[in-house]
């Protein structure tokens, strides 16, 4: 079942000669409980395709369609709650709010969408990011591995349909970085949420069902791995 | 110098690339100059205004000494202190035929030397002044008179002094002979004859008429010949209508024969720190013989010198010019130039600690930036100093930038300030400068007093200001090393605990997000908010500050000031007729049932102020009253007392020594208004309201016995100062005197304590003040009163019928003005010159009031931009965090919602922090007042308070939605792409 699509999405940054393409008529689909890898070098693209996925940038033609719904047409507030029950969005930075400890930080999403605290719920989350001693600290007494935990456990206290990584392992070192992916992929698998991850690491997009291949703004290879479980 | 110019082009480029902060800190600065001027040049610009003001009333001296001698005069113009000195000569009187007025018969000559003509404002307005001894100046008042004279005739002049002889009265040699005091004659209140003695007349006499009890006695003086009027003068200020004489003045020398005795008058030089009235003192005393001294000791004063020594002096025969000198900033009186002072310094305080907060907040917001390109120099070598000397660089080239734009710009504050006081100024001067009330020529403007010294003044406390201000971000700043810039800097500002912060649980399970944010934003962080708390916490504290000094200055000033102890309200205003007959009860009541009855008075209102007669044992008075009563003649006798204060003062064992009180009366329904309005019941026979405050000050308890210092002035209130409980009875008494015995009967007056009432009370009416205990009855009591007192005829005070009639050709107008009291006065008289008594104390209170407001606005100014530019480094700080919360769907509502409870917080932290700085402010002006000037009431500026914190709150709200407003337009992919730090 088709969760996301977008169609023709270009991109385009300044104007004249100073014009930048930064993607160029992008069309692609995903399936309900995918994980897709989109890869490809440095200023190719895929952040910016990510991102308005993501609905928090806009594209400068084409539709994307989440759930049948083309997001980019709602106003600022419809938008914004469409993003925090539908999306959840983990950054290679963590962007964690600085002044919230980690369990104010996982709930923040869900208290945003106007729902109360599921203390049962977060403890389990905490529990299983391995944070349990931690909660109370605030971002900037954690690690980088430690931040981007969090920054996972918002996406799995929320439970959003879609999981939108942009190089969520680019900050960290190599153990680290495979443990995250794997609660990524523990996300997929376990809550059936579709996962795009953006990454320039070919070994890690080869874990994805599907990879997309992206090189100057196109679509060079759209490819399945493996058949969706 | 050359190794900082590196570090001066990269501070002078990033001054460029932060425009709007380089802007706002420029702007702090400026207004901070701005004011700075306005304190230094506006103070000497009021002060030389008053000055000139005084001048044109007063005249241009600062002492006038009486009776000295050749000898005196001598070692007094030695003096150091003394600058010039002129001798002003009185020639006696001599019959003046050409006068038409029988009250002034006479011409009252006087000889003035050189530029003492100037100095008494002596105002020629035809012919020109005398120059010599032959040439007479006449009073205008002689020509407006209708005397038959003018320039150029001449007067024959066989000059005497005038004496009064007063004649015994019948029985009286015998109640001499019995060892009993001769019964005396008083002129005027001023001037008194016992029986059988003839005493010399003072200066200045009124003529009366003789009769069977005195005789005015002409004694010549031996100066004779014939003077040429050459000139008249306005009337001199010191010449009243009631005077003998028209004043008359020749020119004259300083020398004196041997023998004589003339009056003096000289200016000093205000550069000296002499006590020139004491030296004056000491060298008139050097020049008395023991039997002088022995008298001068029972009825002078006491001088104290600086050392501490004690010269006796002869009551009033020092004058001094303390108006002027108190606006030349030399007043007797300490207290006047220490409050000048005092508040300079205030305000000076006040503007720096405005600026220095706003340019602290501004060096403080920006260090992250500033840390990035200093980190980068000190990575290629530069030193601390260097990256110290950056910050002093950016403050003082936008002081350089500042001081002459910001001079100028005070220059013109002071310029519009003056301009819009000078109604109020005028107003000051109608009610001190008779001349100008008079109408005389005396033009007084303002002009702007640029001093260098106050220019240099405004640069060094500038210069120390800023400097004050940049130091503390200097020298944080040269800290900054190569890591900071390679790292970026890690400060967010977000307070770290090892243990963590305790999960907002509560609110999390409540679903409140936007109360979670806004809690952990400000208690977690306070760098961010430091400023904002900082700017709000400075405005309330400032703002309530002045406030409360300028408050305590208007109620020193109420207790200082010789106003009338009552001044009328608006219940007595609009009236244009009024009715008085003061020495009959009969007359005036007579008159009064007129007025009540008659068809053609459209509305009247009575005043009945009773000024002192009656008596409230000083038992009946509590112990905190007495206590200041003692006070303040310790004050004047430090040592012992001396038996005659005690018993009239202390120990009173008559009825007239026990302290009096003043009445008020009422109508009935007025009575109820106010007795309603103080929640006092009037249930009670004969009720009787007391007003519930009491001034004792050395001003009004002014001790002249022998061996009084003059102390520096100290008031004590006193609250509720009677011990009587509410509905028991008062026991007024009268002494009631009987010629026949010679005694004195007690009368006592029981009427019903209903209850104190408050200034507010009765403000429509009154305003009250003074050491005399203020009675408030209504008119049945003041009849029941009258009724125990059927001797008691007319009344010491005010009694009038003010009202207005219907017609322009009224019968009982015409009735009423026949009626004259002894002294020819109509009982009917305009109602404005009864009522109107100038609100000196008004006129000051809003002087100061719209200074103050002047000088709190422009530092509201500076504090508003420390807040509005702390709102924006919040916000700029917060771009990325914004964003984040946006990218996780937070919408536009549930933002602004999170900032209101934010600002909700900042306000109410800030209020904490301001209710604290200025309760310790507070205390510490109220702790050195009251031991500087005894004890004084202070009342809590309620309204202030109010407008401040909801003008912190309006500003913070509007600032943060001015600096938010951009964020729907936030470009959320450039932010989140960005670490936050």
């Amino acid at each position: 079942m088709e969760i996301l699509r977008c169609e023709g999405i270009s991109k385009i940054y300044g104007s004249g000669d100073t014009e930048i393409r930064a993607l160029d008529n992008v069309s692609f689909s995903v399936e309900k409980g995918e994980f897709v890898s989109i890869i490809g070098p440095s200023g190719s693209g895929k952040s910016t395709l990510l991102h308005i996925l993501g609905g928090v940038d806009k594209p400068t033609e084409g539709k994307v369609y989440i759930d049948g719904t083309d997001i980019h047409s709602l106003n600022e507030d419809k938008l914004a709650i469409f993003r925090r029950r539908q999306i959840g969005l983990v950054y290679q930075f963590y962007n964690l709010m600085p002044v919230l400890n980690i369990d104010e930080n996982i709930a923040l999403p869900h208290l945003l969408d106007g729902r109360a605290l599921d203390k049962e719920r977060l403890d389990s989350v905490v529990e299983h990011l391995g944070l349990t001693d931690r909660r109370g600290n605030l971002p900037n007494q954690l690690s980088g591995g430690q931040q981007q935990r969090v920054s996972i456990g918002r996406a799995l206290y929320s439970h959003p349909a879609i999981l939108l990584a942009d190089e969520p392992t680019g900050n960290l070192d190599r153990k680290t970085g495979e443990e995250i992916i794997e609660l990524l992929k523990e996300s997929n698998k376990v809550n059936k949420q579709t996962l795009i991850l953006i990454t320039h690491d070919e070994g890690l997009a080869m874990q994805a069902d599907r990879v997309i291949s992206i090189e100057d703004g196109r679509i060079i290879q759209n490819e399945r791995v493996r058949n969706i479980v | 110098m050359k190794n900082k110019k590196i570090i001066f082009q990269v501070t002078k480029t990033y001054m460029k690339k932060n425009k709007k902060r380089t802007i706002i800190t420029f702007a702090g600065i400026l207004v901070m100059v701005v004011l700075m001027t306005a304190v230094f040049i506006g103070k000497d610009t009021v002060m030389d205004f008053m000055r000139r003001a005084v001048e044109a009333d007063q005249g241009k001296w600062h002492y006038q000494v009486y009776d000295v001698t050749g000898e005196e005069i001598d070692e007094i113009s030695k003096l150091e202190s003394v600058d010039k000195l002129e001798v002003s000569k009185p020639l006696g009187y001599t019959d003046f035929p050409q006068s038409v007025n029988v009250e002034t018969p006479f011409l009252e000559l006087k000889g003035y030397s050189g530029e003492l003509f100037d100095w008494m404002n002596i105002n020629v307005i035809s012919g020109r002044a005398p120059e010599n001894e032959n040439e007479i100046l006449l009073s205008e008042r002689a020509i407006k008179d209708g005397a038959d004279i003018r320039v150029g005739d001449t007067v024959e002049v066989d000059a005497f002094d005038r004496y009064v002889h007063a004649f015994y009265m019948e029985g009286e040699e015998e109640k001499i002979a019995a060892g009993k005091e001769p019964g005396e004659i008083t002129f005027g209140f001023i001037f008194t004859v016992k029986h059988g003695d003839t005493v010399k007349a003072p200066a200045h006499f009124a003529y009366w008429p003789e009769n069977d009890e005195f005789e005015e006695i002409h004694k010549p003086t031996g100066l004779k010949g014939t003077y040429k009027i050459v000139g008249i003068m306005e009337t001199p200020n010191y010449e009243a209508d009631g005077h003998g004489g028209y004043t008359a003045l020749t020119k004259t020398d300083t020398s004196l024969e041997d023998g004589e005795v003339a009056n003096i008058v000289l200016t000093t030089d205000l550069r000296s720190n002499e006590d020139t009235e004491g030296e004056i003192a000491g060298i008139i005393d050097s020049h008395r013989t023991e039997a002088e001294r022995a008298e001068i000791a029972e009825n002078g004063v006491v001088h104290m010198m600086k050392d501490g020594t004690r010269i006796p002096e002869e009551n009033g025969q020092i004058i001094i010019n303390d108006m002027l000198l108190v606006f030349a900033a030399k007043g007797a009186d300490s207290n006047i130039n220490m409050l000048m002072i005092f508040f300079q310094v205030f305000f000076i305080i006040l503007i720096s600690v405005a600026s220095l907060v706003l340019i602290y907040n501004v060096f403080s917001m920006s260090y992250k930036e500033r840390s990035r390109y200093l980190g980068m120099l000190s990575s290629v070598g530069a030193t601390r100093r260097q990256k110290k000397w950056s910050v002093y660089y950016e403050v003082f080239v936008l002081l350089a930038m500042a001081l002459p734009v910001g001079i100028i710009l005070g220059l013109l504050v002071v310029k519009g300030g003056m301009m819009l006081l000078y109604p109020h100024f005028s107003k000051i001067i109608s009610s001190i400068a008779t001349n100008v009330i008079a109408g005389k020529s005396c033009e007084i403007d303002y002009h702007l007093i640029v001093n260098p010294i106050n220019i240099l003044f405004v640069i060094i406390f500038s210069a120390i200001a800023v400097w004050i201000s940049a130091w503390i971000p200097a020298v944080k700043i040269s800290k900054v090393g190569p890591i900071e810039s390679i790292r970026g800097n890690d400060d967010t500002g977000v307070r770290l605990r090892k243990n963590g912060y305790k999960t907002y649980l509560g609110l999390m399970l409540k679903g409140r997000p936007e109360r979670l944010l806004s809690a952990a934003s400000i208690g977690r962080n306070r760098h961010s908010t430091r400023g904002i708390i900082r700017s709000i916490t400075v405005f309330i504290s400032l703002t309530l500050i002045t406030a409360f000094a300028v408050r305590s200055f208007t109620d020193f000033f109420k207790s200082k000031t010789n106003q009338e102890d009552v001044t009328v309200g608006p219940r007595y205003k609009g009236y244009k007729y009024s009715f008085m007959f003061d020495s009959s009860d009969a007359q005036y009541y007579s008159g009064r049932d007129d007025i009540v009855k008659s068809d053609e008075v459209s509305d009247y209102i009575e005043m009945q102020i009773e000024l002192g007669g009656y008596n409230i044992s000083l038992s009946d008075y509590t112990e905190e009253f007495r206590t200041d009563l003692n006070r303040i003649i310790d004050m004047y006798y430090p040592e012992e007392k001396p038996e005659i204060v005690v018993e009239n003062f202390l120990e009173p064992t008559d009825i007239w020594a026990n302290p009096e009180a003043n009445i008020i009366t009422l109508s009935d329904s007025d009575f109820t208004e106010v007795a309603k309005k103080a929640g006092v019941d009037i249930s009670g026979a004969n009720p009787v309201l007391v007003y519930d405050t009491v001034i004792l000050s050395t001003d009004e308890y002014e001790f002249t016995f022998e061996g009084a210092l003059k102390p520096a002035y100290t008031s004590y209130e006193v609250k509720k100062p009677l011990n009587y409980k509410v509905g028991e009875e008062i026991h007024m008494m009268y002494g009631e005197y009987d010629v026949k015995s010679d005694e004195v009967r007690k009368i006592d007056i029981p009427v019903t304590f209903s209850g104190y009432i408050a200034a507010k009370d009765i403000e429509e009416y009154y305003s009250l003040k003074g050491a005399t205990l203020w009675l408030i009855v209504p008119e049945s009591t003041s009849e029941y009163i009258r009724s125990l007192t059927p001797k008691k005829d007319g009344i010491m005070g005010i009694r009038q019928m003010l009202f207005n009639v219907n017609t322009d050709d009224s019968r009982l107008i015409r009735n009423l003005s026949q009626l004259k009291d002894e002294f020819d006065n109509s009982a009917i008289r305009s109602a404005s010159l009864t009522t109107g008594l100038t609100d000196f104390l008004g006129a000051i209170t809003r002087i100061v009031s719209i200074v103050a407001t002047c000088f709190t606005l422009l530092i509201a100014l500076i504090c508003m931009l420390n807040l509005y530019n702390s709102v924006m480094g919040r916000r700029l700080s917060r771009y990325q965090e914004l964003s984040v919360l946006k990218s996780m769907g937070m919408t536009e509502n549930q933002k602004r919602k999170m900032l209101l409870l934010e600002n909700l917080r900042l306000i109410l932290k800030s209020i904490i922090y301001s209710g604290i700085i200025t309760g310790v402010f507070v205390a510490a002006i109220r702790f050195v007042l009251n031991r500087r000037f005894g004890k004084m009431s202070f009342t809590l500026p309620v309204w202030m308070i109010l407008l401040t914190v909801a003008g912190s709150v309006i500003s913070l709200l509007l600032f943060t939605r001015l600096c938010y407003k951009d964020d729907k337009n936030i470009t959320l992919i450039d932010e989140v792409r960005t670490e936050l730090q």
